[in-house]
């Protein structure tokens, strides 16, 4: 059986050229070979939600993709995001509503959420619910990571109609 | 849980990934989105020594309409059909049953072919291809050949793929003015698995119905048809008692197989509460 | 800390929260965020499966599938012989270095367990109860071996009634 597969992907805006076992998820790849410890392993079989990363513009399972199937491609991690702020209301808003207590789950939540954010800027509570499902924690009772969600989706929806009302 | 080893190879034509599962057969399997497959090696179920990576081929792609039917490519992926204004119009039942498959990060990347091709008895899509009378599309050495939805699913995970073909794309009527549909999952959570699935489809001129077809999901090997029920149903306009003795007869006519958790009787019940509810909506 | 006001509903104004009954700084009623909360939600806590530490291996163990076996063979040969792997141990090799642990409350003098070995020696007690270490450089090291692991064992009666256990007939687990 051949070894090592050669794949060039770019994480949280680096480019890196790795070879990689084919049986290595990405979950796997970016914290043990990229030491990108943020994104979790809870249960290895997609449906805790813990190890959800943005795929070439997509949020997937980290533990559901192989890191050969990211080669060519741009991967975005809890990390990253983070630094590039593009969820700084969303990560404001976990903390004042204490979103999180052991944190486990969160920044699988908050990959989630964005996504959500993006694509369904108009959804309901009902929604968001229904969006974070596949998403579990095991601390908070999911109430508070709900309200943060709908709060940003609130402020964000103003801030649009804002913007509109003055252009 | 870690995967046992395997070797990877991404092919740039179908020719070649045919003549890998040719050369490798039962030692290969093909990688598309790899939702269910990735889990179930990573939980050592299924230890293939070889993973060929189909995403690579672009003819596999795409949802139009071509020879008045709507070809969905093998690599469609559930949030592709899920958003596909097409879809909604040409296929409506399709983009009812999306939001059921699963969650959204697993929609991202899993596909209508795998799903298909998989055959799970309690997943959407094999039951609503045979609930719309759809048609594989499969390429093997011998060219293209077309399988009907109701000759497809054979067995637990058996279709009629043979091993060295591919499922490159499924076909489905478009839906016409008199079609309607109707779907529901009943499950524990949203996501599951569903303990019962049903996809209705069929005509209705004047409220009265025709060629109405039954599919149940995640009561036996196989994406089951109710034929018995579906016939009572035909020539009928739906109002309560009907719906109620279509009920009744679905509970007779199906032999549910338990699964891990629900007995063939809670199955059987379910799957009457759920024709019942799917009628009545439907028909009000 | 903003949790007045919940259950909220994106476009649908929320009433105001009630004012509080007192502004005089207290702590009851007060909201204490928890500490390092911020650093968690950027993806930067550390969790024990984020420890790396200098030539750190990595242990998948065989359990006993049943509640009460008795062990009678256990044939590590092949698992040894897997790239990576470290050391294959059972109960008599840890029993060696690591000496049984006994539990005992401190409210209630004379109470203790049995001697609890970290694998199971001669008979498993428990479904689940470690039998075989198997140590490996990685994980996936670790469970490659894992499965070349055999073990020739013998079921036991299991006792699954607290009540019937106590009855003299019952034969004990711990003796």
């Amino acid at each position: 059986m051949a070894d090592l597969y050669p794949i060039r992907v770019t994480v949280n805006g680096e480019t890196h050229q790795c070879s990689v076992q084919p049986r290595t998820h990405l979950a796997d790849f970016l914290r043990e070979t990229l030491g990108l410890k943020g994104s979790h392993l809870g249960c290895e079989h997609g449906v805790c939600g813990a190890c959800t990363v943005e795929l070439n513009g997509h949020m997937v399972r980290g533990c559901l993709t192989l890191a050969v199937q990211a080669d060519g491609g741009t991967v975005n991690t809890i990390e990253g995001v983070s630094r590039a702020g593009v969820i700084r209301d969303l990560q404001q808003a976990f903390v004042q509503r204490n979103a999180l207590q052991c944190g486990f789950c969160t920044p699988g939540m908050l990959m989630a959420a964005k996504e959500l954010i993006e694509q369904r800027p108009d959804a309901s509570r009902a929604e968001v619910r229904e969006w974070i499902s596949g998403n579990y924690c095991r601390c908070t009772g999911y109430h508070a990571i709900v309200d943060a969600i709908c709060e940003v989706l609130q402020h964000r929806r103003a801030a649009t109609v804002r913007t509109e009302a003055s252009a | 849980m870690k995967a046992a080893a395997f070797d990877y190879v991404k092919p740039r034509s179908l020719d070649q990934v045919i003549s890998l599962l040719q050369e490798h057969g039962d030692d290969a399997r093909l990688l598309a989105g790899g939702q269910s497959l990735l889990a179930s090696l990573n939980m050592r179920l299924s230890e293939p020594r070889l993973l060929v990576d189909i995403t690579g081929l672009d003819a596999l792609r795409g949802i139009s309409v071509q020879g008045g039917m709507l070809r969905i490519g093998a690599l469609a992926t559930h949030t592709e059909i899920e958003g596909s204004p097409l879809i909604a119009q040409a296929a409506p039942l399709l983009a009812a049953a999306a939001p059921h498959i699963a969650h959204r990060a697993i929609r991202n990347a899993g596909t209508w072919g795998g799903s298909i091709a998989h055959a799970d008895p309690a997943a959407e899509w094999p039951a609503c291809l045979l609930a719309l009378g759809g048609t594989v599309v499969a390429r093997g050495p011998k060219g293209e050949r077309r399988i009907a939805a109701d000759d497809f699913f054979q067995g637990l995970y058996a279709t009629a793929l043979e091993a060295d073909e591919v499922l490159v794309a499924a076909e489905i009527p478009l839906a016409t003015a008199e079609n309607w549909f109707a779907f529901d999952e009943l499950a524990r959570r949203r996501g599951d698995y569903a303990i019962v699935g049903m996809a209705i489809t069929g005509r209705r001129r004047g409220g009265v119905l025709a060629d109405t077809r039954i599919v149940l999901m995640g009561v036996d090997s196989t994406p089951l048809r109710a034929r018995r029920t579906e016939a009572l149903l035909n020539g009928k306009t739906v109002d309560a008692a009907i719906a109620a003795t279509a009920a009744a007869s679905l509970r007779a006519e199906i032999e549910p197989l338990p699964d891990l958790t629900n007995s063939p009787g809670t199955k059987r019940h379910l799957a009457g509460v759920l024709l019942q509810r799917l009628l009545t909506r439907a028909c009000a | 800390m903003k949790r007045d006001v919940v259950n909220l509903e994106p476009g649908v104004d929320q009433p105001a929260p009630l004012a509080p009954v007192t502004e005089d700084a207290r702590y009851i009623g007060a909201s204490v965020p928890r500490g390092g909360i911020e650093r968690l939600t950027q993806g930067l806590g550390q969790y024990v499966d984020d420890l790396e530490l200098p030539r750190m291996a990595h242990v998948a163990y065989w359990r006993s599938p049943v509640a009460h076996m008795r062990i009678r063979k256990i044939h590590a040969d092949a698992a040894r012989a897997v790239a990576g792997v470290l050391l294959v141990a059972d109960g008599h090799d840890l029993a060696k270095v690591c000496k049984p642990w006994v539990a005992v409350l401190g409210h209630l003098a004379g109470m203790k367990s049995a001697p609890q070995y970290p694998l199971a020696v001669e008979r498993a007690c428990w479904q689940g109860e470690p039998v075989v270490a198997v140590v490996a450089e990685t994980r996936a090291q670790a469970e490659d071996a894992l499965q070349l692991i055999s073990v020739d064992w013998e079921a036991l009666t299991a006792i699954t009634n607290m009540e019937t256990a106590l009855d003299p007939s019952t034969p004990l687990i711990h003796p």
